[in-house]
């Protein structure tokens, strides 16, 4: 009776295999448990015994021949049979497609060397997007190092810009003071609010942060501030791909190296939504963010307010696709201030007039139909929240609902409200500041530069 | 020693159907039917069958990644643990464990381990509720050269040396942890010397010849019995195949793993017991037949089996009876 000898599995992931020798020809006789061929897969390689005594009657992959596993290889017959007619043929493995273990590890299908992947993993360097100069094409370390790019040196705060699918965003980058450039440090992506510009409250943030170790970026959103974009649209998917490129352009400094995003109001459920999707944030941080944008709107207004908003919505529906420009109003017209949030906007209007862009409905639309909360089921790393009690432009319902979905830790701060705990010298802005430090400190590395010691040296 | 015929004969059948049962996974599983991972014991059977042939099913044993021997041993169904290592619905572990994670508690045998030094903490659980029961069970547990580096296997030989709790320690030092020989990675090099600074009794003995490590096997286990706490044997013995199925075995040579087939501890009980006339040699070619048909009847209703049903998926995942009860051992009901 013939006995079909199949590609073995070897090991837990073998999913096909090579056969890069046969050391028995057609016709020889064989033992079972002799070995009979070669084979290589992407891990091991091996040789494979015979199954079965008798004669190799037929070779059916030849040497450089590759088949998944369990494939029918070779047959082997009885001293004197005939070989079957009917042996299968091999099946062909399909070269265009991904194998499943590269895009379960994510790994680019790419020429490159272990060290150059290692670093490349370290940095986040996407290695599709890196040119190899190495034999073959192959990425090598010198290929990662940042060369073309003028290089940026950690300075107290320095103007940075960099892109976002094709913008080019304006930020203030924030470092420790003494930082070197072989030095590493965790960097900290800052989200500002609904319509706020780079320069307000949050810098003070990175002050604090970069007194603590930390590198820190601050931006403006495409549309706003210093950065391109159609002027004063706001549309939250847009500004969350920003935040991203934000970190992309922290990882591309050599001396960061892990990242977190922290963010304020509106500007913290982008947080909350990049770090959900985008798994290089070891930590996340939102300060009096709505988690629903819908809910949030609507508890602005009273009910009839809330309907002709709607149906303000619906006319500009509308108008947008017969005339392809959408209505702009006032951001108050959009977010509804409480009387006292109105005062202390109309304060910093004066002062930044910049900030008061009018705003297209569609940003509304937008807003209503953004989710974080849905967006941050889905599971995230560590997550803080943080609410005044006395919030009367984000109802602390928002962050309550944020923490019972992500089941995150919620800091609630009693008598505080949305804007009047923002001033550097206020000592719960000093508080808020020390339990961001000390929720990052839980999460990411440290730099301390007191405790570098070069004297020791390690080869182990 | 003194062993009477029947608990040779039973010896035998053991290690003659571990030997039959990992030859036979050696050749099929490379065919490709059998879902995840398995390393083989073949060539160490000497070592559990040794320890276990003391044991009642009221007694423990811990084990290892290389576990299917241990199970053997201690007298799970072969036909279990087939279905179980194919996933198979009728498997020991109703076939969500596999290879790696075949246990038995009824026979006392408390799971293979896919965590290196993992058993330690398990034997010294299982060893306390026996001494709080004031029963005389014992525990073995079984680990390897790699695992003697392992802070986990180390703090159990101290616990179970301060508590003087009924576990033999049983170090199966087969030569290499995975690939790298423990020359190299055990300091010292003398695994059972590590013992004595737990102030417990610790001997080396040869893991290929049967009698030597029964021998130490009985005086460790009577010793755990009469209470006067544990014992560690280093057991050094070799295994045929690689690591796991699929190792090419570069870091050995040839001759060495020769030299080590020559002492086959089966070859080597069946000459000891045929030559003093103890068994017939007859008696043992009928074993070595009905075994072969026992595995052979264990694939075929393996691979014939049932996959385990989607309802299933989420059973035998947590312990189904109370928390409270889980103390059972413990004098004072434990508040949870």
């Amino acid at each position: 009776m013939a006995t079909l000898v199949v590609m073995p599995k070897w090991g837990l992931s073998m999913e096909k295999g090579t056969i890069t020798r046969w050391l028995k020809l057609e016709g020889d006789e064989i033992r079972s448990g002799e070995e009979i061929a070669e084979i290589e897969s992407d891990k091991i390689s091996n040789v494979l015994e015979a199954p079965a005594d008798g004669v190799l009657g037929r070779i059916v992959v030849p040497v450089g021949g590759q088949v998944p596993i369990r494939s029918v290889i070779a047959v082997i017959v009885a001293v004197g049979e005939e070989v079957p007619t009917d042996i299968p043929g091999p099946e062909p493995v399909d070269t265009d497609e991904v194998p499943e273990a590269e895009t379960a590890s994510r790994r680019p299908a790419v020429k490159v060397n272990p060290r150059a992947r290692r670093l490349a993993d370290e940095r986040g360097i996407d290695l599709t997007r890196i040119v190899g100069s190495g034999p073959g094409g192959m990425i090598t370390v010198e290929d990662l190092e940042p060369g073309a790019a003028p290089s940026i040196e950690p300075k107290p705060v320095q103007r940075v810009h960099f892109y976002s699918d094709g913008l080019e965003l304006a930020g203030l980058l924030y470092c420790p003071e003494g930082l070197e450039t072989t030095d590493t440090a965790p960097g900290v992506v800052l989200c500002v609010g609904f319509t706020y510009l780079k320069e307000l409250v949050l810098p003070e943030l990175a002050k604090e942060l970069a007194a603590a170790g930390y590198v820190s970026v601050v931006f403006d959103y495409r549309g706003f501030g210093a950065s391109d974009g159609p002027k004063g649209r706001l549309i939250p998917d847009e500004q969350i791909r920003d935040a991203r490129a934000a970190a992309s352009f922290l990882d591309s400094l050599p001396f960061v190296e892990e990242l977190a995003i922290v963010g304020l109001s509106l500007g913290g459920s982008h947080a909350v939504s990049a770090a959900s999707m985008d798994p290089r944030f070891r930590a996340a941080v939102a300060m009096e963010s709505p988690a629903s944008g819908g809910r949030w709107l609507k508890s602005l207004r009273r009910h009839h307010e809330w309907m002709a908003f709607l149906a303000d919505l619906e006319r500009d529906r509308l108008t947008r696709v017969e005339s392809g420009r959408s209505r702009t109003v006032d951001p108050t017209e959009i977010m509804v201030p409480d009387p006292a949030s109105l005062d202390f906007l109309d304060a910093v209007y004066r002062e930044y007039p910049q900030m008061r862009v009018a705003i297209p409905l569609e940003s509304a639309e937008a807003i209503i139909e953004y989710e974080p909360e849905r967006r941050a089921e889905t599971g995230m790393c560590p997550l803080l929240l943080i609410h005044g009690a006395d919030d009367t432009l984000v109802p602390i319902a928002e962050s309550l609902s944020l923490a019972a979905v992500t089941g995150a830790r919620l800091e609630i701060f009693e008598g505080m409200g949305h804007f009047d705990w923002v001033m550097p010298d206020d000592p719960r802005f000093r508080d808020v500041s020390a339990l961001i430090i000390e929720f990052l400190g839980e999460s990411m590395m440290r730099w301390i530069p007191e405790m570098i010691d070069t004297s020791i040296t390690s080869d182990v | 020693m003194d062993m009477d015929r029947n608990s040779l004969v039973e010896a035998y059948r053991r290690m003659r159907t571990i030997r039959e049962f990992e030859d036979r996974l050696h050749k099929d599983f490379a065919g490709g039917e059998i879902p995840g991972f398995v390393h083989l014991y073949a060539g160490e059977e000497a070592v559990a069958v040794g320890l276990c042939s003391h044991l009642g099913d009221g007694d423990f044993i811990t084990s290892t990644h290389r576990g299917h021997g241990h199970c053997i041993a201690k007298g799970v169904d072969t036909a279990g643990m087939m279905a179980e290592i194919y996933g198979k619905a009728p498997g020991s572990c109703n076939g969500k464990g596999g290879s790696m994670h075949i246990a038995d508690v009824d026979k006392g045998m408390l799971g293979a381990n896919g965590i290196v030094g993992g058993g330690p903490p398990l034997a010294c659980g299982a060893a306390l509720s026996a001494k709080k029961r004031g029963t005389d069970n014992v525990v073995i547990c079984f680990f390897g050269d790699g695992a003697s580096n392992q802070g986990t296997t180390l703090e159990g030989m101290n616990l179970a040396g301060v508590w003087k709790l009924p576990v033999v320690f049983v170090c199966e030092n087969n030569g290499y942890a995975e690939t790298t020989s423990y020359k190299y990675s055990v300091s010292g090099t003398d695994i059972a010397a590590r013992a004595r600074g737990f102030g417990m009794p610790s001997v080396a003995v040869d893991g290929l010849d049967f009698f030597a490590v029964a021998e130490a096997a009985g005086e460790a286990i009577a010793r755990a019995r009469r209470g006067e706490g544990p014992t560690f044997i280093e057991a050094q013995t070799y295994r045929y195949y690689g690591h796991f199925e699929g190792d090419s075995i570069a870091y050995r040579d040839r001759e060495e793993e020769e030299s080590f087939r020559s002492r086959d501890c089966l070859s080597r009980f069946r000459q000891t017991v045929t030559s003093q006339g103890l068994v017939e040699a007859a008696d043992l070619d009928a074993i070595d037949g009905a075994v072969a048909a026992e595995i052979e009847q264990a694939v075929t209703d393996a691979l014939s089996a049932p996959d385990p049903s989607l309802d299933s998926l989420t059973t035998d995942v947590y312990v189904d009876f109370p928390a409270s009860q889980l103390w059972m051992f413990q004098d004072e009901p434990v508040r949870v």
